[in-house]
């Protein structure tokens, strides 16, 4: 099986995707010509459909370039400004994503129950239940707090830092899990506190091991982050398909082009996500940065990339991209995760508290060792 | 409290028929994500490059675009696409395969199976992608000596895929395909897009119709509570496969 290479797959895949929506736009045409210019085409006329499909060409060229829509608006700053509150959510929830997973990860590791239960509840408990609902649930359900800490963006900031918590915490748990525990107390014992021995001995070996995962987890978000259509956030599923319900003639162009956006960023980023696995697998690798220093940097360019998009999402759209809305959808993350981890917490450790009066005496009230099983599981 | 009791005792029909109708869209999805993902997964592997290509194809478009995205295009374009082709509707389709099943008495009379149709076949071809990645990673786990090996011994190509890949795959592959699964129940979720009154539109349109924190949240806990039921006992069980086939894997040894 030889290699093709990367740049020529992707084009071969947006040239048979433009084919195939070419055809199925050139043969809905008549469908919403109300003077029946066209007629609907016919598969068995290869001659006409390859017209159809130059067509369909031209005019998806045309929608990108310059179309407009009934208000003069250029069709091209919809894409454009769906496009850039995508990233701009993406590249704001991510770094936080991490950070929490962080912390609830070493809180899912620790000695102290009153850390331990509620940590694996939240993350069990979002892992568990439909990301959607939570959405809705945090949207709907907090209607009543007022419209500065609560609105769509920061809602929808919120779901996807705490929903993408919860599987980050997993990544850097089975990381931390591969480092050996004696690693810590040997620094530990060194005299370096906990969060030295955390930064400088433990993360730089974990790298390699979650950054793969957290990568593909990326583009996962990238693609999850749709769902914020449906609390009147409009991204770039819901500018296209929106156009598409304006202007059904074009339906498929629409749809063309939204999709190939979506490919353009996620194949790539899917394949820098196999190479690092690959690179990583066959050396031992040990980064020369500081790992406190790198995330700073990860977070400075990513929040760089938030806000860049945001001001273009707020030339054209006039709606979204207050730096405010971002720091308030940080607090309403941390509040609600505050809250989550209390309750769950709470609900778990009560008829585990219960259960625990019911016990033999003689046997340990928790095994020793927190990560011996379950996180075997997780690693693989 | 009271207002919040009495909504469930009204909706508690409603949220039992979305949460059936969600376990029927987790079932029939998840074959039908099963019969596409074992020809895809294999084809990534075939030795013809017009199968590979056209696995690949269906595999990375799948899996680069949303699935909202191709849910509204399924329900949208891709029914428009069908009725002006082949004069095909689903409603018809469906009415015809219950005719034929001598109950079509079944057929709802007030509401239309269009999207249901068009849905579950989105979510299903959706899935089929990402478990075609699952199966296609299988495969390759198996060592290729072993594929040498039996066709050495005279095993036809089928018969080696049949008889010594697939089940030492499907053994790696248990954890992976379930952690799909369990996605694939919080995903039928993305049915009420299409205003499929599932578990999740069922709390939605009750929690719409209120102005209650407390009921909303009352309703959000229940819909949140089943969807974990469900998701959890699934990963429980996936949980315990694998660490018997781990046992036995051992054993083997």
């Amino acid at each position: 099986m030889q290699k093709i290479p990367a740049p020529v797959r992707f084009l071969a895949i947006v040239a048979v995707l433009v084919i195939v929506f070419g055809a199925c736009g050139s043969l809905t045409l008549g469908a919403f010509d109300k003077v029946q210019t066209h007629s609907p085409g016919s598969l068995l006329d290869p001659s006409a459909l390859v017209g159809n499909v130059w067509h369909f060409l031209q005019e998806t060229l045309r929608v990108v370039t310059t179309a407009t829509d009934r208000n003069g608006v250029p069709l091209r700053n919809y894409f454009l400004s769906g496009l850039a509150l995508t990233i701009e959510f993406c590249a704001i929830s991510m770094p936080l994503a991490i950070v929490l997973g962080l912390a609830l990860a070493l809180m899912s590791r620790a000695r102290n129950r009153w850390l331990r239960v509620p940590a694996r509840a939240y993350v069990e408990f979002f892992r568990n239940t439909p990301l959607l609902v939570q959405m809705l649930a945090i949207y709907w359900g907090l209607l009543f707090l007022p419209p500065w800490l609560l609105n769509p963006g920061t809602a929808g900031v919120a779901t996807l830092v705490l929903n993408y918590a919860a599987y980050e915490c997993e990544n850097l748990r089975a990381g931390l899990a591969a480092v050996d525990r004696g690693q810590g107390e040997a620094a530990e014992s060194l005299g370096m506190g906990f969060f030295q021995s955390l930064r400088h001995v433990v993360l730089p070996q974990i790298i390699s091991v979650v950054l793969p995962p957290i990568l593909n987890d990326l583009i996962y978000m990238f693609k999850d982050s749709s769902i914020l259509s449906l609390i009147a956030i409009s991204e770039l599923t819901k500018q296209s398909t929106g156009l598409g319900r304006q202007f059904p003639d074009h339906y498929w162009n629409f749809i063309a082009i939204g999709a190939i956006i979506y490919l353009l960023l996620s194949l790539p980023l899917a394949r820098v996500a196999r190479s690092v696995e690959e690179r990583l697998r066959s050396v031992s690798y040990v980064p020369r940065m500081d790992p406190m220093v790198a995330t700073v940097w990860v977070l400075a360019i990513s929040t760089l990339i938030g806000v860049v998009a945001g001001a273009l999402a707020d030339t054209y759209s006039q709606k979204f991209g207050a730096i405010t809305q971002w720091i308030f959808g940080v607090g309403l993350t941390l509040l609600l995760m505050l809250i989550v981890l209390v309750v769950l917490g709470g609900i778990v450790s009560l008829p585990g508290g219960l259960l625990g009066l019911f016990k033999r005496p003689n046997q340990p009230d928790q095994p020793d060792k927190p990560d011996s099983a379950p996180v075997a599981v997780a690693a693989q | 409290m009271d207002a919040l009791w009495n909504t469930l005792v009204i909706k508690f029909p409603d949220i039992v028929t979305g949460t059936i109708l969600t376990l029927v869209f987790f079932i029939v999805c998840g074959i039908l994500a099963m019969v596409i993902a074992i020809p895809a997964g294999l084809g990534r592997l075939s030795r013809f490059t017009a199968i590979r290509a056209v696995s690949t194809f269906y595999v990375e478009t799948i899996r680069g675009t949303p699935l909202l995205f191709q849910l509204l295009v399924w329900s949208f374009g891709v029914q428009i696409v069908v009725v002006s082709l082949f004069g095909f509707s689903a409603d018809q389709f469906i009415f015809q395969i219950l005719t034929n099943l001598d109950s079509n008495n079944l057929y709802p009379k007030d509401i239309s199976l269009a999207p249901i149709f068009f849905g579950m076949i989105g979510l299903g071809v959706n899935y089929g992608a990402y478990m075609a990645e699952v199966i296609r990673a299988g495969v390759q786990s198996v060592e290729h000596g072993q594929t040498e090996a039996a066709l050495s011994l005279g095993l036809s190509r089928a018969q080696t895929t049949r008889f010594i890949i697939l089940p030492q795959a499907l053994r790696i592959m248990i954890p992976p395909l379930t952690n799909n699964f369990i996605t694939l129940v919080q995903d039928t979720a993305f049915l009420q897009i299409l205003g499929v009154y599932e578990l999740s539109l069922v709390i939605q349109t009750a929690v719409q119709a209120t102005s209650s924190p407390i009921v909303r949240w009352g309703l959000y806990a229940v819909a949140l509570a089943i969807y974990f039921v469900i998701c959890y006992s699934l990963a429980l069980i996936s949980r315990r496969a694998e660490r018997r086939t781990q046992r036995t894997m051992a054993g083997a040894h």
